[in-house]
């Protein structure tokens, strides 16, 4: 309730009041004795002891009733029924099932296809490395054994690696370009044919996943020594 | 659909007017909650404190909220609205009667202390002071005692009986003030805060 001058005069001494609501009440009361009467009264009305009444149960029961009758609830259908058991008023939202259903059908539509794509990459990583691996093999029966030398080959670099570092230390440069010439010498020593060093020969490629490389049969990389007569000397002398 | 339930407790007066126009039970029950006693209380005040009469009325008037809830204009204040609709029952009643009766000079046994511990003599004091105070409001001429109960003891604001009454604030206050007034000087003799 929204407070008026009546309101102050309950709650001021008459020294408090300021000089307009001495104003207002002045048609109240002309002197301090007047005002302080006056607040006795308003201050006893309020301190009268009035209990909250309420009227009887029988006066709320006939309003009940005629509640009832001028809002007749609708009379159920099937559907208003089932409507009531998944969703029903008395209780709080999260635990109407209704609810839980959506709730679990939205986790399901969120996680399903997760799981999904998880199984079909592992799937599809899995069948590329069994097509590579199938690819490698033809190849490798296309070749027709180079897979044996590209494993002296690897045996090859790794000496040559030793070796290169032996020479190196011992200065030198010349044997070290032999050792370069060495590691060259790939694919089919038996077939005769020969490259010349340093020549345009073909990078070495390989599509075998452990990066060895196959060189192409047509390809030659190996120099017969005694072609090479000063190579040979070396060799010689080196032992 | 709802999904979520109203706070009943929380909404305004008018709102709950509103839902009841819907056929919220509910709602009903809130309204009836907050307003049966205060509702009962003028009554009993307006109808020569009669219990009965003023049960009824307070029938009466939830009565017609039920059946017309349309009545109720939401823009509104309810409580002042509530106000009205009763102070013309009352009136309504006056003219049936066309006499006011004056059957007791003292609250009745509604307004009693009961409390065991409280001091005797502060409580034959209380006694004395209401049925004098009883005495002279009904001394006064309606209108102005009539403003005087709508304020302290029905709480109502000066704007808000303004409103249940029709006349203009300024009118109210003048009333008022004129009632305060005279209750003080036949008052002036017994001061029951100081004799506290």
């Amino acid at each position: 309730m929204e407070k008026d001058i009546l309101d102050i005069v309950k709650e001021k001494r008459f020294i408090e009041l300021t000089i307009d609501e001495r104003e207002e009440l002045k048609d109240l009361c002309d002197s301090e004795d007047q005002y302080n009467q006056l607040q006795h009264v308003l201050l006893g009305v309020d301190a009268m002891k009035v209990p909250t009444i309420k009227p009887k149960a029988e006066t709320k029961q006939r309003l009940d009733s005629l509640f009832a009758e001028t809002y007749p609830k609708t009379a159920p259908v099937w559907y208003n029924g089932a409507l009531t058991a998944i969703v029903p008023k008395d209780k709080p939202l999260y635990r109407q099932p209704l609810v839980q259903v959506a709730a679990v059908g939205l986790l399901a539509l969120l996680v399903v296809p997760f799981f999904n794509n998880t199984i079909t990459g592992e799937d599809n990583r899995v069948a590329a490395i069994d097509q590579q691996e199938k690819n490698i093999l033809e190849q490798e029966s296309d070749a027709g054994g180079s897979v044996a030398e590209s494993e002296d080959v690897s045996t090859t670099e790794e000496t040559t690696v030793d070796s290169d570092t032996d020479l190196r230390t011992s200065g030198g440069d010349f044997v070290a370009d032999l050792t370069v010439e060495m590691t060259e010498n790939t694919g089919d020593r038996g077939a005769g044919s020969s490259t010349l060093l340093g020549g345009t020969s073909p990078e070495p490629t390989s599509s075998h996943p452990d990066g060895v490389f196959i060189g192409e049969a047509a390809v030659s990389y190996s120099v017969s020594a005694n072609e090479e007569p000063e190579m040979l000397d070396l060799l010689t002398t080196s032992f | 659909m709802r999904l979520i339930r109203p706070q009943y407790k929380t909404m305004s007066d008018e709102d709950l007017m509103v839902a009841v126009g819907k056929g919220d039970k509910r709602a009903f029950d809130e309204i009836y909650e907050r307003y049966s006693g205060p509702l009962l209380g003028y009554f009993m005040r307006m109808l020569w404190k009669d219990r009965e009469k003023a049960e009824d009325f307070v029938h009466d008037i939830f009565a017609k909220i039920i059946r017309k809830p349309e009545l109720f204009d939401p823009t509104r204040k309810f409580k002042t609205w509530l106000y009205s609709v009763a102070n013309n029952m009352c009136k309504n009643e006056y003219k049936k009667q066309e006499v006011r009766k004056n059957t007791s000079n003292g609250l009745d046994s509604h307004y009693a202390v009961s409390d065991a511990n409280s001091n005797v003599l502060s409580e034959v004091q209380d006694r004395q002071f209401r049925d004098e105070f009883e005495a002279s409001l009904e001394a006064l001429d309606e209108k102005h005692s009539e403003v005087f109960r709508l304020r302290h003891l029905d709480g109502l604001s000066i704007k808000e009986i303004a409103e249940v009454l029709g006349i203009s604030d300024g009118t109210v206050k003048s009333r008022l003030f004129y009632a305060t007034k005279y209750l003080a000087e036949s008052l002036k003799d017994f001061n029951p805060v100081m004799n506290r």
